[in-house]
């Protein structure tokens, strides 16, 4: 259940009342929040001066969608300790995503799919239901308009009975599937050749590597016919307007990189980008107007030292490139469980679950065991809460004023998500938490551990400002959601004038704006041309290859 | 009974919605805000 639950969740009896501390026995017994948080700034103290910063780990969970500065707050206190070991939950959910970007190059605008889509591709996702892939808003009024809609999934959801083409694979194909759709697609010409003679690099190549991809031999695999890919990429390609969407299936299966890699390809080939003059279809409401050029960012390391050259002890994997949190959490219990210089040993973790939501179940329950210090910040006491020494009860998100932010940013992150239009709300508390209840937001034990120990509370906002927060004077939310968004299109305070906080702005005046010169301009590292490439060029995975080969 | 249009936090499509509040301050109901344009009275 998600959000019509939000009364029961705020009322539900299973929820945290205080803070607890685990009693020598074992048991949990509620201590008075201010306390908590002194005995905790303490052992951290201690930890850190024993074994330095790198001692104390952060991992933070799909919870901190609930408050908009959690994860703000927690990168904050990391920051001011120095240590890098910040995880979370996108390494484990869809690192594919991120990392894709760097192997593949960005376009600097966002797709053209967002506004009238002749055709939206969807693989392993169910929007009707998850409002992932397309706004439930404006499906059936595209589909009117004869847009195209094609479903790649296993399972026929209830998404997919809308589907103009469905195509039900056998699980695991998506990679092979996209590498024949785009086959298909370089052999019939089907491609935007003019983008992809000014803005690609590396065509062939790719081609020579989709050799074995023919829609016959994918689809003999996959347990579909090879028709059916062949009329799904003509039909994808040939829409000058459209975007491919993954879902969680596809991020969360074993090659999600690479199916988010090839989805990147298709793409790119198709030409299905924002360009030169076209209208945005969002301009900023609490962030700043999106930078948008019609011009490529060629790849980037994804990972490794441009991400400060931090690397676990354990399977030498290297911070990367990543919109939450850097470190790969998969190694997180190892980190905690391997002996010797640099282990983590104390570790707080900030509306997450790790032992319902990290790979290898026993593993994490016995590192979570072993740490000397753990901190759990939740609204409930959950399986990895019952594992904590100190369960910081937390306010539930009605009872919290919040931002519209996350939904803006998405859109940048993959067309099909976030919103579709300039369209930004502010929310006040809707509710006090109940009478009786010792409960806190997440950032105000972050901003009190960092008093606690001396530090500077640096908030890093949504729009490049980074702003040093008075550890004597507390402040309230409302004072930190407007540092936060500092610099957005519409100032918090007009924000909260519209009705309801809803600012819509009918108009997108912003339009996407033409090439710069010169070498690509980005805030990324290393460019080395100015086009996107479509064969992987990696340092490591050219290497990979080479050793794979020999 | 009051109702108050905000934003659903549960997950990150931020859906408009109204709550519906008792006299006794507490949450008793949830729906679709109409009003609102990104989700137009739809919930995930």
């Amino acid at each position: 259940m998600k959000g019509r639950a939000a009364p029961a969740i705020h009322t539900s009896p299973d929820r945290l009342l205080h803070t607890m501390k685990r009693q020598p026995d074992g048991t949990f017994a509620p201590i008075d929040f201010e306390q908590a948080m002194d005995e905790i700034a303490e052992k951290l103290s201690r930890i850190i001066a024993r074994d330095g910063p790198r001692a104390v780990a952060s991992s933070h969970g799909t919870g901190i969608v609930a408050h908009s500065l959690a994860m703000a707050s927690t990168h904050s206190f990391m920051e001011a300790i120095d240590s890098p070991m910040n995880f979370g939950n996108e390494s484990i959910d869809q690192p594919g995503k991120s990392v894709a970007k760097g192997l593949h190059g960005v376009w600097q605008a966002p797709g053209n799919g967002w506004v009238e889509p002749q055709v939206i591709l969807v693989i392993g996702m169910n929007p009707l239901v998850s409002h992932n892939g397309f706004p439930n808003t404006w499906i059936n009024g595209r589909l009117a308009k004869g847009m195209k809609l094609i479903f790649i999934d296993p399972r026929r959801t209830e998404s997919a009975r809308k589907a103009t083409q469905f195509i039900q694979p056998l699980p695991g194909h998506d990679a092979a599937l996209l590498a024949a759709l785009c086959r298909v697609v370089i052999d019939e010409k089907l491609y935007d050749s003019a983008f992809v003679a000014e803005n690609v690099q590396g065509l062939a190549e790719l081609r020579r590597a989709l050799e074995r991809f023919t829609p016959e031999a994918v689809a003999a695999a996959a347990g579909i016919d090879a028709g059916e890919l062949v009329t799904a990429a003509r039909t994808y390609a040939s829409a000058r307007r459209g975007y491919a969407i993954c879902g969680t299936g596809p991020s969360m299966s074993g090659s999600s990189t690479l199916v988010e890699y090839m989805r990147m390809c298709l793409e790119t080939l198709c030409g299905h980008y924002l360009r030169q003059g076209e209208a945005l279809p969002f301009a900023g409401v609490t962030m700043a107007p999106p930078p948008a050029r019609a011009q490529a960012t060629p790849p980037f390391p994804a990972w490794g030292a441009v991400f400060g050259g931090h690397e676990t002890r354990v399977r030498g994997l290297r911070a990367y490139y990543a919109g939450s949190a850097p470190m790969p959490t998969s190694a997180l219990p190892d980190e905690i469980l391997m002996p010797g210089e640099g282990r983590a040993r104390a570790l707080l973790v900030c509306a997450g679950n790790p032992v319902l939501a990290w790979p290898d179940q026993n593993r994490t329950v016995a590192a979570l065991k072993d740490l000397e210090l753990s901190v759990a910040i939740d609204v409930k006491m959950t399986p990895s809460a019952q594992l904590a020494d100190y369960v910081i009860a937390c306010k539930q998100h009605l009872e919290t004023p919040g931002i519209s932010y996350l939904a803006e940013g998405l859109a940048f992150y993959a067309t099909g998500v976030g919103s579709d239009q300039s369209y930004g709300q502010y929310t006040p508390a809707i509710v006090a938490p109940p009478a009786g209840l010792q409960v806190v937001e997440e950032w105000e034990v972050f901003y009190g551990l960092c008093r606690r120990l001396g530090l500077p509370f640096t908030l890093r906002g949504l729009n490049g400002t980074a702003a040093t927060i008075d550890t004597d004077r507390k402040p309230t939310t409302d004072d930190l959601l407007e540092v936060f968004m500092a610099g957005s299109r519409i100032p918090l305070d007009e924000l909260k004038r519209h009705p309801a906080g809803r600012c819509s702005l009918m108009k997108p005046r912003a339009r996407c704006r033409a090439r710069k010169a010169g070498p690509a301009a980005s805030n990324l590292p290393t460019p080395t041309s100015s086009r996107i490439s479509t064969p992987i060029r990696s340092p490591e995975t050219a290497s990979a290859r080479a050793s794979n080969s020999a | 009974m009051t109702l108050h249009p905000t934003f659903c936090r549960i997950c990150y499509h931020l859906c408009g919605t109204v709550i519906e509040v008792d006299d006794e301050g507490r949450t008793v109901a949830m729906t679709g805000d109409k009003d609102n344009p990104f989700s137009a009275a739809t919930t995930a």
